[in-house]
């Protein structure tokens, strides 16, 4: 239902808010909400529910006149940007609401999810490259501080920083390389564009597409999480050994990895709701 | 199916005329009327709704808040007597379109 009501908002972010047309907005939502729960009720999917409801909506322009609302063209930019890309030019209304931003296109849209989706393992292992990169130095040092060992706690010192500056700028190139794909997409980034009912509404069916995963990932993530304070917490309840410092740290590194490794798995997936995030950023901010 | 653009002058006939059998709010007016049409059209919610409003706006129709069976609040819509004598004036001039038209098509399909 979260989609309709967003779909609702985003229809009517070309408008201005006067009470007459939140009034429409209201009533709209009320038979919208009717017709999802009457699908619901006949044993729709919420899915095909969604679709259904929207696809029954109509042409929010058909009620611009009834409300007094005098809709008018886009401006020559943006209506032929939106024709590029087989959209339909959003409408205007006139004196309260103007277009001070190109409206993001289908072709631009897809091009942007086409770039968070190729990049999306990436962003993964660049971020949780960064968070490990401290394990290897804490693992030499452990190593180093046991009793008769033969590594030199000086040597250790140099090799794990040097591991952690490789291990860490591993993770930045591929954080850097990622940020090229989106050079062609600046403006979306950046928020300079304006409200594309179409795109907006695409792009909220693509979030809705990969929820379930995205779910998934959360909660294995969360849990990944929630688990990564327990190695150094058993060491501390545990009672005390002859290489309590070496647990200490031996766990630590556990935790830095159980953090990297949610990581690894919440980021690739959430690729589909960030691209629905940034357009529905200029809806809200346009409105 | 009819296109929305063949029954567009006919829309306000419909509620009208659902309305004339007591007061009804927005949903409840789309399933009625796709109840009486089935398949062969779907009223757009969008379209319903600039109806009642401009019925309403040109004092045909009038409207109140209540409550539905479910519980939830709705604005409700009902017929006022000009509204009825503007159905009345409706229903003649489809009639007599039906029937210019009819002139037209009769004959060319049996």
């Amino acid at each position: 239902m979260n989609v309709v009501i967003a779909y609702l908002e985003t229809m009517f972010s070309s408008y201005p808010q006067t009470p007459r047309l939140l009034e429409a907005k209201a009533e709209l939502q009320t038979m919208m909400e009717d017709a999802y729960s009457s699908l619901i009720a006949e044993g729709s999917t919420q899915n095909e529910a969604v679709g259904k409801v929207i696809t029954d909506f109509g042409n929010l322009d058909e009620v611009a006149p009834a409300l007094g609302i005098t809709a008018e063209i886009a401006p020559a930019d943006a209506t032929s940007m939106n024709l590029a890309s087989g959209a339909a030019a959003p409408a205007l209304a006139a004196g309260a609401w103007v277009a001070t931003q190109p409206p993001v296109t289908m072709k631009e849209a897809e091009g942007f999810a086409g770039a968070h989706r190729n990049t999306r393992y990436r962003l993964g292992a660049g971020v949780a490259l960064c968070v490990m990169s401290p394990i290897p130095l804490l693992l030499l040092l452990n190593a180093a501080a046991m009793h008769d060992s033969p590594v030199d706690s000086g040597a250790a010192v140099v090799a794990g920083t040097v591991l952690l500056l490789f291990v860490a700028a591993g993770g930045v190139v591929l954080l850097a390389g990622i940020s090229k794909n989106f050079t062609p997409f600046a403006r979306l980034r950046g928020g300079h564009f304006g409200p594309n009912p179409s795109v907006t509404e695409w792009a909220a069916e693509l979030a809705q597409t990969h929820e379930r995963r995205r779910f998934t990932a959360l909660t294995l993530a969360v849990l990944l999480w929630a688990l990564s304070p327990v190695p150094p917490l058993i060491v501390t309840y545990l009672p005390e050994t002859a290489n309590q410092g070496s647990w200490i740290i031996g766990s630590t590194a556990l935790t830095l990895l159980l953090v990297a490794a949610g990581l690894l798995v919440a980021l690739p997936a959430t690729w589909a709701r960030s691209v629905a995030n940034t357009i529905n950023r200029a809806d809200l901010r346009d409105r | 199916m009819i296109s929305a653009d063949a029954i567009r002058g006919y829309v306000d006939l419909m509620v009208l005329s659902l309305l004339q059998k007591g007061p009804s709010y927005a949903y409840e007016l789309v399933q009625q009327i796709s109840a009486v049409t089935g398949a062969d059209y779907s009223i757009k919610q969008t379209t319903l709704y600039s109806a009642v409003k401009r019925l309403e706006a040109s004092g045909l129709v009038t409207s109140f808040p209540g409550t539905s069976e479910s519980g939830k609040s709705r604005t409700y819509y009902q017929v006022t007597e000009s509204g009825l004598a503007y159905l009345d004036q409706k229903i003649d001039e489809w009639r007599d379109t039906k029937s210019v038209v009819d002139r037209f098509v009769e004959g060319i399909r049996s």
